[in-house]
């Protein structure tokens, strides 16, 4: 996300609360941070197909939609008007004052984002979404939605007439003709009230959230780590795919094979007279060896021929296992060294 | 590679240091250079270790003579 952009959604978040009456209502429309950088994210429309945080900016602003606003701010304007819409607090305790109805009259200049906020509630989200949205209270989530859709004049009246609560206000919002379905309400809210707790726990955590300083947020949106979008690097989901760089490769060819050639004979000569020198030393020592049981009277010099037929032994090993080392150490890694050599200038790993 | 290099050089030491030994108390409990070798040449053990010392030294300069030709 340019930087650019992510201050603009900063200031319509912090217009947001400036607007808002009643803060802790926000916090608790808005779910979670991670929820709002979910919304946000999603609304993103880039051409450069990742979600990770730059401090590039924009060269031009040719990637706007094309009526002039970025789906991220409309996205941020239907979540405005999600949360104004479930604040019934301003209208209940001084209805003299004209702000929800500003705020309502606001809501209808925009009709276009509170669809696409619909429609994007709708959409499957993702586990966090799921598990976040599992926590709050079903039914007002559902009255805040279709709440959207009615006209906001209504709300304002509505809200003013009756002294319903946080959670029952959307919900008598969401149908025009309430005499015979109003009863139903309390009802419905019930849900709601009965698990108070997480919802009281997850807005103490989001009013912790949004009265820390720009410093803590960073970090507290660092301490979500792999949660947050705007870790997701799409690039990682990508298969490399390696490509050979093919006139390099084939000059490669025709003098890797002649030098290695050579390499592997001249490793060859030290490798085959350290095997001829083993296989003479041990059979230099099996025959003294049998001299020794054999020809030999006194035990002194049975004693002396012995312990020079340990020490040709200990020779022949010493030499064999040179030449096993020539072949299997030194000819093996010059043959994978031009491999990886090869492998290193000739190819490229591209993203499929 | 290297942990085998260290058991082998290990053992090597370790069979040098026996036969050292060996030898050593063969010279303190009486043994006689000259009786040794008179008794491995009556068994042809001094032809022996002589014709393999010739063929060593012919397997060299074969290769000598190939990679001085090449």
């Amino acid at each position: 996300m340019y930087e650019e952009d992510r201050l603009r959604a900063l200031e319509l978040y912090s217009r947001m609360f400036e607007d808002a009456a009643d803060e802790s209502a926000l916090i608790q429309s808005l779910v979670s941070p991670t929820r709002q950088a979910v919304v946000v994210a999603r609304a993103y429309n880039t051409n450069l197909g990742k979600l990770s945080v730059t401090t590039e900016t924009k060269a031009a602003p040719e990637d706007r939609d094309e009526n002039g606003i970025p789906d991220y701010v409309q996205a941020i304007e239907a979540v405005r008007a999600a949360a104004f819409a479930r604040q019934p607090a301003p209208a209940r305790e001084t209805p003299e004052e004209p702000a929800p109805a500003e705020e309502a009259s606001e809501e209808t200049e925009e009709p276009a984002p509170a669809e696409e906020a619909s429609e994007e509630t709708e959409e499957p989200a993702p586990a966090e979404e799921a598990s976040e949205e599992t926590e709050e209270p079903a039914p007002a989530e559902e009255a805040s939605e279709e709440a959207e859709e009615t006209a906001p004049a209504e709300k304002a009246s509505e809200e003013t007439e009756e002294p319903a609560p946080a959670e029952e206000a959307p919900e008598e919002t969401e149908e025009p003709a309430p005499a015979e379905e109003a009863p139903e309400a309390p009802e419905e809210a019930a849900p709601a009230a009965e698990a108070p707790a997480p919802a009281e726990n997850k807005t103490q955590e989001n009013i912790e959230f949004f009265s820390m300083p720009e410093e803590g947020k960073e970090e507290a949106a660092e301490n979500e780590g792999e949660e947050s979008v705007f870790n997701i690097d799409t690039d990682l989901m990508r298969q490399p795919r390696r490509k050979a760089k093919v006139f390099a490769l084939i000059v490669y060819i025709l003098f890797a094979i002649p030098l290695t050639l050579a390499a592997i004979v001249i490793l060859l000569v030290p490798a085959v007279l350290f095997l001829a020198l083993s296989v003479a030393s041990i059979i230099c020592g099996v025959v003294v060896v049998s001299t020794a049981l054999n020809g030999f009277a006194v035990i002194a010099d049975i004693m002396v021929v012995l312990g020079m037929a340990l020490v040709l032994f200990a020779l022949g090993l010493l030499f064999l296992w040179t030449a096993i080392w020539f072949i299997g150490g030194a000819i093996v890694g010059v043959v994978h060294g031009v491999a990886a050599l090869c492998d290193k200038w000739c190819y490229k790993e591209v993203l499929d | 590679m290297q942990k085998m290099w260290r058991v082998v050089i290990s053992i090597v030491l370790i069979m040098i240091l026996i036969g050292i030994v060996g030898i050593a108390v063969g010279f303190l409990t009486g043994a006689d250079t000259a009786r040794i070798y008179q008794t491995a040449e009556n068994n042809n053990l001094v032809n022996l270790v002589m014709r393999y010392y010739e063929w060593i030294v012919q397997v060299f300069n074969t290769y000598k003579a190939a990679l001085l030709g090449a």
